[in-house]
């Protein structure tokens, strides 16, 4: 109900009350398998739990009644709300749950909302993984105005934070970009950029509108948080086919015309807004809130139940927990009061260590978190990554950029590194290295419906007295649009994806969509190793190869062609030489493959090569490029002998295409290669004999002369 | 047992006015404690304006606390406030300010019980061996005696230490005069309220040269050069590192203060440590104004360990934003913006507070009648 104007103070405060819709659920699957039994929101960020920063959040923002949705292992959630300050009397704010586990969707919960019509008036619609120290006053005042001017048509407005294209918040899931009103900040397209898109279009209609400039941006993630006007649940329950809150924006949108509604947009700039919403961003939160971005909701000031207010049913203060409080060293080190530190370990920079934790001597620590109850034994070293509660880690261990929750054992000399996930109660090794593994030990009931004893797992995965099953990502994964998004679990930013992406964008000419997704799916996860150069060395090759074919097969103009191989070449920083190599043995295997016996097999070849003759001599311009294309027909001759028989053939016709020159020949000639297949170097040097002998004797009449 | 109607209805009617009597009691208790701990909360969300409103606040809440709880002598009062002010000081660890005011308080109850039972007040304040050994009662009985008048007397004199507090500023002000010459130049950092009270008092009758240090990345000291400019007095801006520069030529430095340690060291704004030594160096005397409430027990080194408790810092978006600070070449940066700066008393020339001006070496004396100090630790 848009307040009236300000008349009676009794009146003026019923009205004045803000609320709040918090969504505990994701209804998705981006924390699979560790949200198995665990719902995303309350996980630990630097110790807290991530319901207690949203929360805080609102009341800040002076919410005083807030309802929480929750489906997903609601108990969980319910359980901690009522041991939490928030149901105690002395609660900022009114905290009511509310449980189904009916709901798929956010569009569901808005259904419901509207069904048991719990607001009249504006309220706040807020994901339960928003971490934030922004004041909506401003976002809420602007509604207000919005709202008085003309009561039904500003719908909502959507809170957004700003951030250039290259920040580490960014995913690839947040990956928008929106046309605005410059001076009303009225939405009028909202786009979110699929994973392979590379043009957005924008409805002319935008442009030609009279008034306010519009503005164009890219710089802006979403934060989730909406200020709704009561309206909004009644346009979910009448279009029962949004589900997300994307499908609404757009629906909107799209209806604008007719309807009438509008979305507007504040952009929150001078303070922290952000959601935990994949592997990716809890790190990038994490961080941020050991850097302080998040002040005052940072480790070493209590606002979650540490310090609790009790009150005695007598109305007689009882005594307050000072037990646990972090106090904060140089360098972002936050090191709780009862955790024990062993000598001589380095705990470096952007460190938490929780309650009751112990750390051995001579250990290396940082930028990580550490949770309550942990106990780490001599010698180990623990950079990037979070330990939750209750791990321990026997000696000698390493852990690199690894996510392990609560109650999992390490023993001696494990080596987890680029993303490893443990889940909860795993035990791994001894003496085993794990990359980029998640390890799971969810008795899951439909595969193994047996109790798990000690015999069924894989000892050489998991270690000899591990206990936990390697998790494949596809297996429990629906096949929907998820599949896609799943792949970026651990510290991909939109940056690294971009990169990414400019390499198989430049495939995609050639290359089949299921190449492409295959080939991003590898390299999503892995470090560049030697296996990567590999495997980029094939892609290369088979790119190359395509292009090549269909250039042939469709008559393409070469210098079109050039330009093709050259992108690819680029695209894997492959060397001028794996280009040669590569294109001399595409040439020939095009020929093979056209070709139905060996008679006409020369044939072919030559139509082949007259058709590329353009592409060769832009290729072996120098000698250098010309001995290496020689060398690569060697390669390949010698292990087909009919082209081997062939191969004086070729070598005139290349050297009277001005291809080849004689010295080069000449040259390679005196130098055989160590090859040996089916026949040797050796060997292809006597085929190709009265072709040298040829030229020598040319080349004495020359001098001759 | 025959009762008549009346009668029955006579005993009913008591019992419901009992009942509603109880949960109206209970009501009004609820409601107390919510208001109490929405105090907290707003300390929390630092909802307070300055050293000087934050101390007002809290003096007054605890003033409704002494007046709603209900104690039956001085020593269970002194209880409540102690809880009380514990939950305060952990709201805001860094404001030391409210730990200065719940002392205060508590020694005020001391004071006035001490006067109803009609010994004299050196009575209370010292501690002598002579005293403990022939003193009749013991540490249990003490302030256990109830008197009426205890809680109108305590309020009285609670109200009147606000009243103080209220001419603190001006107080300080008014001293302007003796320190201020004409044709100075004075140089000041950040804004200070008491600092730009002091500056104004002083305009009224000379004239002089204000530099004002600007105090990255707050910048109050805009603030601070304008409001004086508005006020007819010459002001020049700085940055912060000019300030060694700019030394030279200056008369006087006079600063605002956090807080005053023990050992009349500063916890000032930060930058305030340059301006010191620069003056230092420079052979400048260097001025500190604070009302006497921001005076407090802590010594440096109590503190010093924990960087959480003396300094705050603050979220870095005003050293860098966001916005940049999260790209991929920025993101191994750390951006600190701590708020406080430690000024060792060595670099205080002299400490002006309401009641007149006193050398930093002075401050313990001060202390030792400002607090009892069986209070120290709450």
């Amino acid at each position: 109900m848009a307040p009236k104007k300000k008349t009676k103070e009794g009146n003026l405060q019923q009205e004045n009350i803000l609320e709040a819709v918090v969504i505990a659920d994701s209804f998705n699957v981006r924390f699979y398998p560790v949200t198995a039994k665990r719902p995303r929101c309350l996980f630990p960020l630097a110790n807290k739990p991530l319901l207690s920063y949203t929360l805080e959040f609102l009341a800040r923002c002076g919410v005083k009644h807030i309802f929480v949705y929750c489906c997903h292992c609601a108990e969980q959630i319910k359980d901690y709300l009522a041991q939490s300050k928030w149901s105690k009397p002395s609660s900022p704010c009114q905290v009511t749950t509310i449980v189904s586990c009916d709901f798929t969707s956010v569009g569901d919960v808005l259904r419901d909302i509207d069904q048991k019509s719990l607001f009249e008036s504006d309220f706040l619609l807020v994901p339960g993984d928003v971490v934030s120290n922004a004041q909506l006053k401003d976002a809420l005042n602007e509604h207000k105005v919005r709202r008085e001017k003309d009561r039904n048509i500003p719908l909502m407005t959507l809170v957004l934070h700003s951030s250039s294209p290259t920040h580490q918040s960014r995913t690839v899931e947040s990956d928008i970009v929106i046309a605005s009103n410059a001076v009303t900040n009225r939405v009028l397209h909202y786009h979110k950029i699929a994973d392979n898109e590379r043009k957005v279009q924008f409805p002319l209609g935008i442009f030609q509108s009279k008034e306010g400039r519009i503005e164009i941006r890219y710089d802006l993630s979403d934060t989730g948080i909406w200020v709704c006007s009561p309206q909004v649940p009644q346009l979910f329950t009448d279009n029962f086919d949004y589900q997300t809150q994307l499908d609404f924006i757009k629906g909107i949108l799209i209806n604008e015309e007719f309807l009438g509604n509008q979305i507007h947009m504040h952009v929150v700039q001078e303070h922290y807004c952000s959601r935990v919403y994949n592997f990716h961003t809890y790190d990038v939160v994490s961080h941020d809130v050991i850097f302080r971005w998040t002040y005052p909701f940072v480790p070493e000031i209590h606002f979650d139940d540490d310090y609790s207010m009790h009150h005695g049913a007598n109305g007689s203060l009882s005594t307050i927990g000072y037990t646990s409080s972090y106090s904060l060293l140089r360098h972002n080190v936050y090191l709780h009061n009862t955790c024990l530190l062993g000598q001589n370990s380095i705990v470096q920079d952007n460190v938490v260590i929780g309650n009751g934790s112990k750390i051995g001597n001579r250990c290396y620590i940082s930028n990580s978190v550490i949770g309550d109850g942990c106990c780490i034994e001599d010698d180990c070293i623990i950079e990037n990554s979070y330990l939750w509660s209750n791990v321990t880690v026997k000696s000698k261990s390493k852990i690199h950029s690894s996510f392990v929750c609560d109650d999992v054992s390490i023993h001696e000399g494990v080596v987890l590194s680029a993303g490893c996930i443990l889940c909860d109660k795993v035990l791994v090794g001894p003496s085993i290295e794990l990359e980029s593994k998640i390890i799971h030990k969810n008795g899951d009931d439909k595969t193994m419906g047996i109790v798990a004893d000690k015999q069924s797992f894989d000892t050489s995965l998991v270690g000899e007295n591990g206990e936990g099953y390697i998790w494949h990502k596809d297996v429990d994964v629906e096949a929907d649009n998820d599949r896609a998004l799943s792949k970026a679990l651990w510290g991909l930013s939109l940056h690294d994806h971009n990169k990414q992406k400019l390499t198989a964008d430049s495939s995609e000419e050639s290359n089949s969509e299921n190449d492409i997704s295959s080939a991003g799916e590898e390299s999503d996860f892995q470090e560049e190793s030697e296996e990567d150069a590999f495997d980029d060395l094939s892609n290369f090759e088979k790119e190359v190869k395509e292009s090549l074919q269909r250039g042939y097969e469709e008559k393409v103009q070469c210098d079109n062609l050039v330009l093709e191989v050259n992108s690819s070449k680029y695209a894997y920083n492959m060397s001028m030489r794996d280009v040669i190599q590569t294109i001399a043995k595409s040439l020939l295997e095009i020929a093979a493959a056209q070709s139905m016996d060996a008679t006409s097999y020369f044939a072919t070849l030559k139509e082949v090569l007259l058709h590329f003759l353009p592409l060769l001599c832009n290729y072996n311009k120098t000698a250098s490029s010309q001995l290496d294309y020689l060398y690569a027909l060697e390669e390949y001759a010698v292990s087909h002998v009919n082209f081997a028989n062939s191969l004086i053939k070729v070598f005139m016709l290349l050297y009277e295409k001005d291809v080849l020159s004689e010295e080069v020949i000449l040259h390679w000639n005196s130098k055989p290669g160590n090859y040996k297949d089916v026949i040797t170097s050796q060997e292809i040097r006597r085929k190709v004999e009265k072709f040298i002998q040829w030229l020598v004797e040319a080349e004495e009449e020359d001098s001759d002369e | 047992m025959h009762w008549s109607r009346d009668e029955l209805g006579d005993i009913t009617i008591r019992r419901c006015f009992y009942v509603s009597e109880f949960a109206q009691e209970r009501e009004q208790q609820d409601a107390r404690f919510k208001k109490m701990d929405q105090f907290i909360l707003d300390l929390k969300q630092e909802k307070f304006n300055g050293s000087y409103d934050l101390a007002y606040k809290v003096i007054n809440h605890l003033r409704k606390l002494i007046s709603q709880t209900r104690w039956a002598h001085a020593k269970e009062l002194m209880g409540v406030i102690r809880k009380e002010g514990k939950q305060l000081v952990a709201a805001q660890p860094s404001e030391y300010v409210i730990g200065n005011m719940v002392r205060r308080v508590l020694k005020i109850v001391r004071e006035e019980y001490v006067r109803l039972l009609g010994k004299s007040e050196e009575f209370a304040n010292t501690e002598s061996l002579h005293k403990m050994l022939t003193s009749a009662e013991t540490e249990d009985e003490k302030y256990m005696k109830s008197l009426k008048e205890l809680k109108t007397t305590v309020m009285e004199a609670v109200s009147e230490y606000i009243d103080e507090m209220d001419a603190s500023i001006h107080n300080i002000a008014a001293q302007a005069i003796e320190h201020i010459h004409s044709n100075e130049v004075i140089l000041t950092i950040g804004k200070s309220r008491t600092v730009e009270a002091f500056l104004k008092q002083a305009a009224k009758k000379r004239k002089f040269h204000v530099i004002v240090v600007e105090g990255a990345p707050l910048y109050h000291g805009h603030e601070l050069a304008a409001s004086l400019a508005a006020h007819n007095i010459e002001t020049t801006i700085i940055t912060d590192s000019a300030v060694f520069a700019m030394m030279s030529r200056v008369n006087k430095v006079i600063i605002g203060t956090h807080s005053v340690l023990a050992n009349g060291g500063l916890k000032a704004v930060s930058g305030a440590h340059i301006v010191a030594q620069a003056a230092y160096q420079h052979a400048v005397p260097l001025i500190v104004l604070g009302a006497m409430f921001k005076l407090c027990l802590l010594h440096y080194s109590d503190i010093g360990g924990s960087e959480a408790t003396f300094n705050r810092l603050a979220s870095p978006h005003r050293v860098l934003d966001y916005y940049k600070a999260g790209s991929q070449d920025l993101c191994n940066v750390q951006v600190y913006c701590p708020t406080f700066d430690y000024v060792p008393p060595e670099l205080v020339t002299l400490f002006i507070s309401n009641i007149g001006g006193n050398a930093p070496s002075y401050m313990y004396r001060l202390l030792s009648e400002m607090y009892h100090p069986n209070d120290h630790e709450l």
